[in-house]
């Protein structure tokens, strides 16, 4: 199956860098080869998009607050662009705001993790991703 | 009672409706009337008749008479002519016969005979030289028709001839009826006639008769039968057709009467057939008459002619039957024409007596309304002679006066007087005296009342009557005593009000204004009254207020209600409530205008002060959220990007570092933590009042344990929980429930304690305590728990915000309620052992303001 399949890479959009490192100390200790693309804000990563930086298959793994382009601004953006509709995304963010998770959903997230205070979190997420990607078909 | 309709609209007369007006004397003089007219014509009509059958009878016996007188001149004739023959002997020829004949001149004297001859006699022995004799002068003489009879009668001479020839010689013997009367004549020696016969010589074969006269050898006529036959010679005779007898007898013309003749069954003549001239079918009067003539009976039948019929048809009856109709008929309508005027006079009569009645009834009915009028007025009403005595009161002056009516009618006015005013006014009664007066009346007990009087003076039969109108005053006293308290009352409270009142009119402008409102305003009353209404009116408010003035004057809208500001003397503005309203008149129209203006200008002020710093309030709130929001989220970041990094660098280099660095990782850790905690509890505090909860019916007892099972409570802590349902806003009030728990752990000197939480309900809400059998708190530090970041303990040795308390009480005080400290009551708890004078505890009690279910 591995062979047939090309590789998924995580396009991470985070403005912080501890938090992105965070996770990829995650991957790092969970020894997940995935390739990891990061933007630091919404404007990066939708151009990253366009460019064909990122390139199919991907999963994205959004923060909200961020600079210029938020993730909320981010998303709708991309479910509004015929090209990049279909893309899989899961916020990662440190707001419990029900609000902004209401809208996340709204735009057709598929899942919604809290950033903690200690990183072991981001563990957690990180081997859920794995496991998504190993059984999960993704638009390619 | 009469219709009026019928009187005024009559119906058409018709016949039947006159003639029902009849009396019975007009139909009895109707029918006397016509029963004589039918008598007249009964009678004229009988004596008509009677005359024309004397008539009849007359024209009858005459015809009879002239029949008989025709054939008597025959019988002379005859009679004569036997005369002639005897004068010769009997013995004469034919020739002497004729000239004889001729002397007779039968045509012209006789008409009707058809001529007259002689028989003989002839025995058989002597026949033969009787012809022999008689051919000699006549050479065609034969006797015939040949018979077998022993005697022969043959007819010898005839004449005239020529029209007799066939009777020449003709032998009688041969046929019964001419033997039979011929026979009878020589045995009666009478004329006789024969039986009808048919003249051989009528060529038309019509009904005829001979007429015998006997002859006889002696000079008179023997006087037996046999010496008659002895001496017989012959027959003169003559033989007649019965019609040219009658027509020589008569002359049918203009004759009166037809008739028949009949000789047994044979008919001799006949004029009673639809043939004869005049006949008349049906005749008025048909008789028969048996005539003996010569040895026959002729029958005769007479009946009348048309003739007769024509002039004796009398119309006298029919005229007198057809006057006496003409009179009925006249009589009739004459009749009619006086039961329709009586009928009319009759009738106006009726009208003019039920008019008459009517306006009895309506004086009757008049009267006795104003009798009952009188006795409904409110008013007593009283009427009394010129010497004073009552002559009638009515029901109110009886209920004024307390009597009845018998008691009063026919006594002295005085009566109704209290005794004083009597003795004073003796001669002039007051209740004698034209005019209105107030003046005391005396009741029957005594009592006084005060009456007002209006008397007036009329003639009643020439004499001078008094009436009285008498009406109580006591209710109007009292009226016109308690419209003049209240018109004090209202001016006074008016004038003295705080309130403003206006009227104004139709034009807007003042007519009344009260001091307060002037005062108010910085004028004087008496500066305003006069002035426009927009005098007093804000510039910005002129065109609206004048709008509205419009509105309430055409009578668009009743009243006006509305906060308005004014405009003072001095250009300040002040605001005021306006109750404006429009006053009409009795006929609906507006005639001005009513307003109450209240001062609410400080009110007024305050409340948009407050408005606005309330806006204010709700911005800085909102700030202040927002502020608390991004802070603790900006700030928690970095917190956990050190926290973080902290670890990495703890991990990456593990084994390497020296204790006293590790330990202040260990420092740094923590404190990065509670700032964490700090900035938790900082935005859940902001958020408290962000939203509202639904109240919802809680059991305390599942709250409690639930949050003590989350928030992993050493299991050395004891729970107890009141069994309690509440009424509460669940998630707010399981915020306070958890803080509380976990101060009470938090805060507790020892590893073990005691926890309890009671609640109990009042009538306004229900009040809730958290105790515990902790350090507790010094009263002095109470106020200082509830602050924000006040922690009592220092944080490295309880880990705690100081923002626990304060968020309780903020939501506490949110919904309405209050919470203040207390040391704990040991019955509060489980095991009490634990307080001691060092160790009071704490109990945190709640007040709630929310309705409770009092029934569980």
């Amino acid at each position: 199956m591995d062979d047939m399949k090309k590789e998924a890479t995580l396009f991470l959009i985070e403005d912080d860098d501890v938090d992105a490192q965070t996770v990829e100390r995650a991957f790092k200790k969970l020894r997940i080869s995935n390739p990891i693309v990061r933007a630091r804000d919404g404007v990066e990563a939708f151009a990253m998009l366009e460019s064909g930086e990122v390139t199919k298959p991907f999963v994205i793994l959004l923060d909200l607050q961020m600079p210029r382009m938020n993730g909320l601004e981010f998303l709708e953006a991309v479910r509004a662009s015929s090209r990049f509709r279909d893309s899989v995304i899961f916020i990662l963010t440190t707001s419990k705001s029900e609000e902004e998770r209401t809208k996340a959903y709204q735009n057709l997230i598929a899942g919604y993790f809290l950033k903690d205070e200690s990183g072991e979190g981001s563990m957690d997420v990180s081997a859920l991703l794995n496991g998504y990607w190993k059984i999960s078909f993704l638009p390619t | 009672m009469m219709d009026k309709h019928e009187l005024n609209q009559p119906a058409p007369p018709t016949l039947a409706n006159i003639t029902d007006k009849f009396h019975w004397y007009h139909w009895l003089v109707l029918l006397a009337s016509f029963l004589l007219t039918l008598a007249a014509w009964f009678v004229s009509s009988e004596q008509s008749h009677q005359k024309m059958e004397q008539q009849y009878k007359f024209q009858a016996s005459h015809l009879i008479e002239l029949v008989e007188e025709r054939m008597n001149r025959y019988e002379d004739t005859l009679w004569g002519s036997v005369a002639a023959l005897k004068f010769s002997d009997g013995e004469i020829n034919a020739k002497q016969w004729k000239s004889y004949s001729e002397q007779l001149s039968l045509a012209s004297k006789y008409p009707g005979i058809n001529g007259i001859g002689v028989i003989y006699y002839v025995k058989p022995e002597g026949l033969s030289s009787f012809i022999t004799r008689q051919q000699r002068d006549q050479t065609d003489f034969r006797v015939h028709p040949p018979h077998n009879k022993q005697e022969f009668w043959p007819i010898t001479f005839i004449e005239p001839l020529e029209s007799n020839r066939k009777a020449l010689g003709l032998d009688m013997a041969h046929e019964t009826n001419r033997l039979t009367a011929a026979k009878k004549a020589r045995d009666s020696g009478l004329a006789q006639i024969t039986a009808p016969i048919v003249l051989v010589q009528d060529s038309q074969k019509t009904p005829g008769f001979l007429f015998y006269a006997p002859f006889y050898k002696t000079e008179n006529i023997p006087d037996t039968l046999d010496k008659r036959r002895a001496n017989f010679i012959g027959n003169v005779y003559a033989p007649f057709i019965m019609k040219n007898l009658m027509d020589g007898t008569l002359e049918n013309e203009n004759r009166l009467l037809n008739f028949s003749i009949r000789d047994g069954n044979y008919l001799l003549y006949d004029e009673l057939s639809a043939d004869s001239t005049d006949f008349d079918p049906d005749p008025i009067f048909s008789e028969q008459h048996k005539i003996n003539l010569y040895g026959r009976t002729w029958d005769f039948k007479i009946q009348t002619s048309l003739l007769f019929r024509s002039q004796h048809n009398n119309n006298q009856p029919i005229i007198i039957l057809l006057a006496g109709i003409a009179i009925e008929i006249m009589l009739f309508s004459l009749f009619l024409i006086l039961v329709n005027a009586n009928h009319r006079a009759v009738s106006y009569a009726k009208t003019v007596s039920k008019d008459l009645i009517q306006k009895q009834e309506e004086l009757t009915g008049a009267y006795t309304r104003m009798s009952r009028a009188f006795d409904t007025m409110l008013d007593g009403l009283v009427i009394v002679s010129n010497t004073g005595i009552i002559l009638e009161v009515n029901n109110a002056t009886l209920m004024l006066f307390h009597y009845h009516r018998d008691e009063l009618v026919g006594q002295n006015i005085h009566c109704l007087l209290p005794t004083s005013s009597n003795d004073e006014s003796e001669n002039a009664n007051p209740l004698l005296t034209v005019g209105e007066q107030r003046i005391m009346g005396k009741r029957k007990n005594n009592s006084q009342l005060p009456i007002h009087i209006q008397i007036s003076e009329d003639l009643e039969n020439n004499q001078p009557i008094f009436i009285g109108i008498i009406h109580d005053l006591t209710d109007k006293h009292q009226d016109e005593q308690r419209l003049a308290e209240q018109e004090a009352l209202l001016t006074t409270a008016i004038h003295s009000s705080l309130s403003g009142f206006a009227l104004c009119d139709v034009a807007c402008n003042f007519t009344e204004i009260n001091a307060g409102l002037a005062e108010w305003l910085g004028y004087s009353t008496e500066e305003l009254i006069g002035q426009p209404v927009s005098t007093i009116i804000a510039d910005h408010e002129k065109v609206q207020t004048q709008h509205g003035l419009d509105m309430l004057i055409k009578g668009d809208i009743e009243s006006i209600r509305r906060e308005k500001q004014y405009k003072r003397v001095d250009g300040s503005l002040v605001w005021g409530l306006l109750s404006s309203s429009s006053i009409r008149n009795s006929a609906g129209q507006v005639t001005s205008i009513f307003a109450q203006i209240l001062d609410i200008d400080r009110a007024k002020r305050l409340s948009l002060q407050l408005e606005t710093r309330n806006a204010e309030l709700v911005r800085s709130n909102a700030e202040l959220d927002q502020f608390a929001y991004v802070a603790s989220h900006d700030l928690k970041a970095p917190l956990n990007a050190i926290n973080k990094l902290a670890g990495w660098i703890e991990e990456d280099c593990e084994g390497i570092l020296p204790e006293s660095a590790q330990q202040h990782f260990e420092l740094l850790k923590n404190r990065s933590k509670r700032m964490g905690k700090l900035l938790d509890d900082l935005l859940l505090f902001s958020r408290v009042g962000r939203v509202n909860y639904q109240v919802e019916s809680v059991g305390l007892r599942p709250l409690v344990l639930d949050i003590v099972g989350l928030m992993d409570i050493p299991s050395t802590f004891n729970v107890t929980v009141a069994d309690i349902t509440l009424n509460v806003a669940k998630t707010p009030f399981e915020q306070v429930i958890r803080n509380l728990i976990g101060n009470a752990v938090k805060h507790h000197p020892n590893d073990a304690g005691n926890i309890a939480v009671l609640a109990e309900k009042t009538v306004n809400g229900f009040t809730l305590k958290v105790a515990d059998d902790g350090t507790g708190i010094p009263p002095n530090l109470h106020d200082k728990a509830l602050e924000m970041f006040q922690t009592l303990r220092p944080r490295d040795e309880v880990e705690g915000s100081g923002l626990g308390l304060a968020l309780c009480n903020k939501i506490v005080e949110y919904n309405g309620g209050s919470l203040h400290i207390e040391s704990t009551n040991p019955e509060f708890l489980d095991k009490p052992n634990q307080l001691s004078a060092d160790n009071l505890g704490t109990t945190i009690v709640i007040f709630l303001p929310i309705k409770q279910n009092m029934t569980d």
